[in-house]
């Protein structure tokens, strides 16, 4: 980031921080898979376990992973699988024609929806506080624990949030709405410092 | 601001919900007469006290559910998913 782009973005740079203090920088989706079916029934979920290698989380607002793939819990009917760019193309998010037909015969439903999300990762011992500036999550350990993922608001903007590690988390918002989310995001940093990419 | 118990999510905060208003209403029979219909479709009770309602958590996991809420005080009085009954006393 230029001096320009820095002050630009308003965000002070505090010399006693330390090491990235705050980071905040989008990241790339490489594929985002909706499965949806119900999870009581045998032959969806061994379906989806053999097309996907996981078994999709029935606990409400956790996550499991299989390898480089996260599956996050969206509802009790729906469900996010997705692959980070730059993971090893070993993912079994391909070939998704096959995977649509062979979960239609097994009672789910599949959608392709990589493009239609954005994502920003925000890390540093500020994390929570950042977030919780816009969200009315409560962002605690203790209810929302690392693996954890859940759907609120960040501003007036529809979010999933996911949390890899304590002071680590993954948010998601619609593509449309990327700069009124990262301008929302870059304001409640702003007293923090730290490092923010340049704008999405 | 009320802090909404969603029976997947557990408690949230209220901007995350749309209210669906009286859970208790019956859908009339296909063939019942126009009156049922305009009821059924306009007709609501303005109860104080004790209200069964439905809830979107729209923001949340999408879901529809069942909610009891005091419609003096606010309070909170339980919540159930869409084909479970709502727990303690009848409003
Ligand atoms: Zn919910």
């Amino acid at each position: 980031m230029s001096d320009q782009d820095r002050i630009a973005s308003g965000i002070p740079v505090d010399p006693h921080a330390g090491p990235a203090p705050l980071v905040l920088a989008p990241i790339a989706i490489a594929t985002a898979w909706n499965v949806q079916g119900d999870p009581t029934r045998a032959p969806f979920s061994d379906e989806v376990e053999n097309l996907f290698g996981v078994r999709v989380p029935t606990v409400a607002n956790t996550t499991v992973r299989g390898g480089t793939l996260l599956a996050l819990w969206l509802g009790p009917r729906s469900w996010l699988l997705v692959h980070a760019a730059g993971a090893e193309a070993s993912s079994s998010l391909m070939d998704f024609e096959a995977k649509r037909d062979a979960l239609n015969a097994h009672g789910g439903a599949l959608f392709d929806v990589s493009a239609s999300r954005v994502a920003f990762t925000i890390r540093g011992a500020h994390a929570a506080t950042v977030l919780a500036k816009n969200c009315p999550l409560d962002f605690h350990l203790r209810a929302f624990p690392v693996g954890g993922c859940a759907q609120s608001l960040f501003g007036h903007v529809n979010a999933l949030f996911y949390r890899p590690e304590a002071s680590s988390f993954t948010m998601m918002v619609a593509r449309s709405f990327t700069r009124d989310a990262w301008d929302t995001l870059r304001a409640s940093a702003a007293q923090y410092g730290g490092d923010v990419a340049p704008p999405p | 601001m009320l802090l909404i118990p969603c029976p997947w999510c557990g408690p949230r905060n209220q901007i995350e919900f749309t209210y669906g208003g009286d859970a208790t209403v019956q859908r009339p029979g296909n063939d019942a007469p126009e009156a049922a219909w305009e009821a059924f479709v306009y007709m609501r009770d303005n109860p104080s006290g004790p209200h069964d309602e439905l809830w979107l958590h729209s923001a949340g996991c999408r879901s529809w559910f069942k909610l009891r809420r005091d419609t003096r005080t606010h309070d909170i009085l339980g919540s159930a998913r869409m084909g479970d009954e709502l727990g303690g006393e009848s409003p």
